[in-house]
């Protein structure tokens, strides 16, 4: 299994890891003109404060929610000291009370009474009560932390300033996921904040072995992303070569994860996601227990996985929560109206421009009844119905909710009703593409989803030229394609093609837990088993229980 | 890029430059439902072709748009022409439809009764089995009278004579009475050394339903029945392509005892002895092994035939729950079975003198050496094959009540 890995990055030179000082800002920018505020950034500390927060004010200028706050300590002379945090990225009441409060009331009470200790030591381990604070000697922590919603102490005299942990902004409570909405299962969803998140994994695996790697990538946006594995689990390889993908990225920002999901996948090319998305923690957490990775990105609520096989864009956690035979039959209709999403259409124009021999006859004669009068060839009214029915589920998801109704009404009546009235398309041909758009909606993975209802148009014209010869092309050469790609050195296919009987507990059925006892070989191999053996529940022994429930 | 973008090109051209050749929507296809055959004048044959009115007949799915097809209300519209041959006919008729017939829904092939017995079918045969529209499961009839007439006939309860027709045929094993082959299993016998082909004949009838005092209802407005109705009646046997003669239904049921294809029907036995009356049994299932014996110079078939059949009717009160009753029974039944298997033999053997019943194959089988020797006069030979007919038949079941009802008052 590591193997792939390795061949993977002798193959790809190009996604070999940047120099490891690759931290996003700390590279040399031949964007950036030579005399900017990067320089300045970093620029050490100076004894003088005025000096400082002159170097502070040039590098934050023009900035009205940056608060500098000048005052005098109650200590070591009375030194002059200033507190420089963003307005609305703080808990003022932190500042006010555990900061600024000791600062100038309660040492200047205390006095000098710990001789021997340096204005530093009195500072930050006597008076601040604030859980975490950083030192930072040069320009650059300090603005970062500042533009991190923490805030930083600078006192006239001392070369160190003091990054202060006092983050408190207007955030999105943990809702109900809203594109991933389950009966049975957990009702938390991520947030955009990246805290909150980790948090939400962190309380369902409690394990010192969970580890959030920080990388922060986007030169002006500095955003926090997070890559999540569990040490033992996870193969090292797996999580060295997603740790180099991340970083060698080099963009100005990264406002969502799908920006960082094109950036990492092994084909860009194709329609197919090779990295799957979630809003779920339990998602993340059981993608975890399995050797995958998860990147956090902060600002979004959707975190990404990563291997994703073809397979896994087909399992829903409800599958894992709900009784394993309900969730056998559910994966089936599943698969089964995959392919018809991605099929009915151009089989319907196949079979009846070039097959007609196939169809039974009441049927044919019905079907020849129903398009009589229909102006179209069949290809170009499955074309508009396909073409509307799109529309309306775009601008379904555009409108306001109050709106969204009323072009649902409107869209039912014009696809349903009126065209049919008017004989612009046959009803034969509604249901096909209503059955379609259901078909469609019961992927569970909305970017699976999309990729089909793209491929249902080429499958169309194909079917249309072709006949099933077309359909049958069609089919093949996503076939080919299919079994081509990999994510991050997965086959995609996986463990169809290349077949590996140990893993289908998870594809064809959903095996019962204690029937699943190991984890897939494609990313658990370096630790397969996930319980012990012989975890299948059975009947108390007879002799037992005689003597438990009578003694 | 640039290579993706050429094949992205080139598919596009791929998939819109061949040109849909072959592309027919199903609206502009004149659907066959049924084909017949007949003899006409000059050595030409003449055929008749059903076409389906779609608009007529799949009201259901039309519903809705109602008004746009604007088609005469008959569900399906006769054709009848002549030539050459059987596709110069057709290719002619493109003269007179708007659409391309479509055989590939052909339900029955009706072949004129003076074209089987004058022409031979071998000439139409080569159409039938050349076309790759035609399937080979089509049900082949033999038409008595007048054919037009004949494939005009729609009763009310199917949408075009050919579905009725169809229709009727899917309810064989109710009866049994007649052996109707598909178009693929006719060729197959027709092509056999030995094996005989046979088939059905539909003929048209006087619908009963109609007498004299209820044609003077009509007159009020009343809904009339259709005065004539279709019946598929008796067996047309063949001698190589042409038809030698025609069994009757009890010979029929013979020949499908023989064959091992009846499936149903009713027995009509008399009661036993001393009681009369007569009594009917269903047919549940039966099993003929056929095993011929080469013995002092002379061909012995043992014909052997299990059946099953429940009691479905008695006139005569019975008491069934005696096992020796129904033992009785069926030894009536046993004698009732012969004597079908017989009278088909009678008929095959001394009167046509035709094979219909794949001895000559069942020999062919046991003795492949011998055949080769007695397939040059089978013709002959057949009509002195002993054949020794062994029945035995079960009685399973005798309906919902043991003994039958009777008036006890006096």
């Amino acid at each position: 299994m590591p193997r792939f890995f390795k061949n993977l990055i002798k193959k790809a030179p190009q996604k070999k890891p940047a120099p490891p000082a690759a931290n996003g800002r700390n590279r040399p920018d031949p964007g950036q003109p030579p005399c900017s505020k990067e320089d300045l950034i970093k620029t050490p500390i100076s004894t003088s404060l005025d000096s400082n927060l002159d170097t502070l004010k040039n590098i934050l200028s023009h900035n009205n929610d940056v608060v500098f706050r000048r005052f005098r300590l109650g200590m070591g002379n009375q030194a002059e000291a200033a507190v420089i945090y963003v307005d609305g990225m703080i808990h003022k009441a932190i500042i006010n009370n555990d900061i600024m409060k000791p600062l100038m009331l309660e040492s200047r009470m205390a006095g000098n009474n710990t001789p021997g200790k340096g204005l530093l030591e009195l500072i930050k381990d006597f008076t601040i009560s604030v859980s975490e604070v950083r030192e930072a000697r040069s320009m650059d922590k300090v603005v970062a932390g500042v533009l991190y919603g923490d805030a930083a102490l600078l006192v006239d005299g001392l070369d160190t300033a003091l990054v202060m942990d006092v983050k408190g902004w207007n955030s999105r409570a943990v809702e109900e996921p809203q594109s991933e909405i389950l009966v049975r299962g957990p009702r938390e969803g991520f947030t955009e904040t990246l805290r909150v998140n980790t948090t939400l994994i962190r309380r369902r695996l409690r394990s010192p072995n969970l580890v959030f790697e920080d990388l922060s990538i986007g030169r002006v946006s500095h955003t926090g992303v997070i890559m999540v594995y569990l040490r033992g689990i996870a193969s090292t390889d797996m999580v060295a070569e997603v740790r180099s993908r991340l970083q060698r990225i080099n963009i100005d920002g990264i406002l969502e994860s799908g920006y960082l999901e094109e950036f990492i996948e092994d084909s860009p090319y194709s329609p197919f996601p090779q990295v799957a998305h979630t809003e779920r923690p339990d998602r993340v957490a059981a993608s975890l227990l399995e050797g995958r990775v998860a990147i956090l990105t902060d600002g979004t609520p959707f975190a990404l996985i990563v291997p994703a096989e073809f397979i896994t864009f087909m399992q829903s956690p409800e599958d894992y929560y709900e009784r394993y035979m309900l969730g056998t039959a559910i994966r089936w209709l599943r698969y089964f109206t995959f392919a018809m999403s991605l099929l009915l259409p151009s089989l319907y124009i196949a079979v009846t421009t070039f097959h007609q021999e196939m169809i039974p006859t009441r049927l044919i004669i019905s079907l020849a009844a129903a398009r009589e009068g229909v102006p179209f060839p069949a290809f170009v009214e499955a074309l508009i119905m396909e073409f509307t029915f799109e529309a309306l589920r775009e601008a379904g998801i555009r409108l306001p909710r109050a709106v969204g109704q009323a072009v649902s009404i409107v869209g039912a009546l014009v696809i349903g009703q009126a065209a049919v009235q008017a004989g612009v398309v046959s009803p034969l041909m509604v249901i096909v593409v209503a059955i379609t758009g259901i078909a469609s909606f019961l992927s569970p993975a909305f970017n699976m989803a999309i990729a089909i209802r793209f491929l249902r148009f080429p499958m169309m014209i194909l079917a249309a030229t072709l006949g099933l010869f077309g359909v049958m092309v069609g089919v093949l050469a996503i076939l080919i394609h299919l079994s081509g790609l990999r994510s991050f050195g997965v086959p995609y296919l996986a463990p169809l093609a290349p077949f590996h009987p140990g893993n289908m507990k998870d594809v064809a059925v959903r095996a019962p837990w204690w029937a699943m006892d190991r984890r897939p070989s494609e990313t658990g191999s370096l630790n397969p088993r996930r319980q012990a053996p012989g975890m299948k529940p059975s009947k108390p022994d007879p002799g037992g229980k005689k003597g438990g429930e009578r003694g | 890029m640039i290579r993706i973008l050429l094949t992205l090109l080139l598919l596009g051209v791929i998939a819109t430059q061949q040109g849909c050749w072959d592309h027919r929507e199903v609206e502009r296809l004149g659907i066959v439902m049924a084909t017949g055959v007949d003899l006409a004048p000059e050595g030409r044959v003449r055929v008749i072709v059903q076409n389906i009115n779609p608009g007529a007949l799949g009201k259901g799915m039309a519903g809705g748009m109602g008004g746009i097809t604007g088609t005469s209300n008959k569900p399906y519209l006769n054709r009848s022409i002549e030539g050459e041959t059987m596709f110069d006919a057709i290719r002619e008729l493109s003269r007179q439809t708007p659409r391309q017939l479509f055989f590939a829904h052909n339900q029955v092939i009706l072949i004129s009764e003076k074209l089987v017995r004058e022409r031979g079918v071998r000439e139409v045969m080569d159409f039938f089995e050349r076309n790759p529209q035609i399937r080979r499961t089509t049900w082949l009839l033999v038409g008595k009278g007048d054919m037009n007439a004949l494939m005009d006939e729609p009763g009310r309860l199917e949408g075009s004579p050919a579905q009725r027709i169809f229709g009727i045929i899917s309810e064989r094993e109710l009866s049994s009475q007649y052996a109707a082959q598909r178009l693929g299993d006719f060729l197959e016998t027709m092509e056999s050394e030995s094996t005989q082909p046979y088939t059905a004949v539909l003929e048209r009838i006087p619908n009963k339903a109609v007498t004299e005092e209820h044609k003077n209802r009509l007159a009020e407005g009343h809904i009339a029945e259709p005065h004539q109705n279709m019946i598929i009646n008796g067996t047309a046997v063949f001698r190589r392509d042409k038809m030698a003669g025609w069994l009757n239904s009890k010979e029929s049921r013979g020949l499908l005892w023989i064959r091992g294809k009846v499936k149903g029907g009713i027995i009509e036995i008399p009661g036993p002895e001393g009681k009369g009356g007569s009594i009917s049994l269903e047919i549940l299932r039966s099993k003929t092994k056929m095993k011929p014996e080469l013995r002092d110079g002379s061909i012995y078939m043992s014909v052997s035939i299990k059946e099953e059949s429940n009691l479905g009717e008695a006139t005569v009160p019975l008491d069934l729950t005696k096992p020796e009753i129904v033992k009785e029974l069926e030894d009536i039944q046993n004698q009732a079975i012969r004597k079908e298997i017989e009278s088909a033999l009678t008929r095959a053997q001394q009167d046509l003198r035709v094979d219909v019943f794949g001895f000559g194959e069942a020999v062919h089988r046991q003795y492949p050496r011998q055949w080769k020797e007695m397939k040059k006069n089978w013709q002959d030979l057949f009509p002195a094959v002993q054949v020794e007919v062994e029945v035995d038949s079960k009685i399973r079941r005798t309906g919902m009540i043991t003994k039958p009802p009777e008036p006890k008052q006096k």
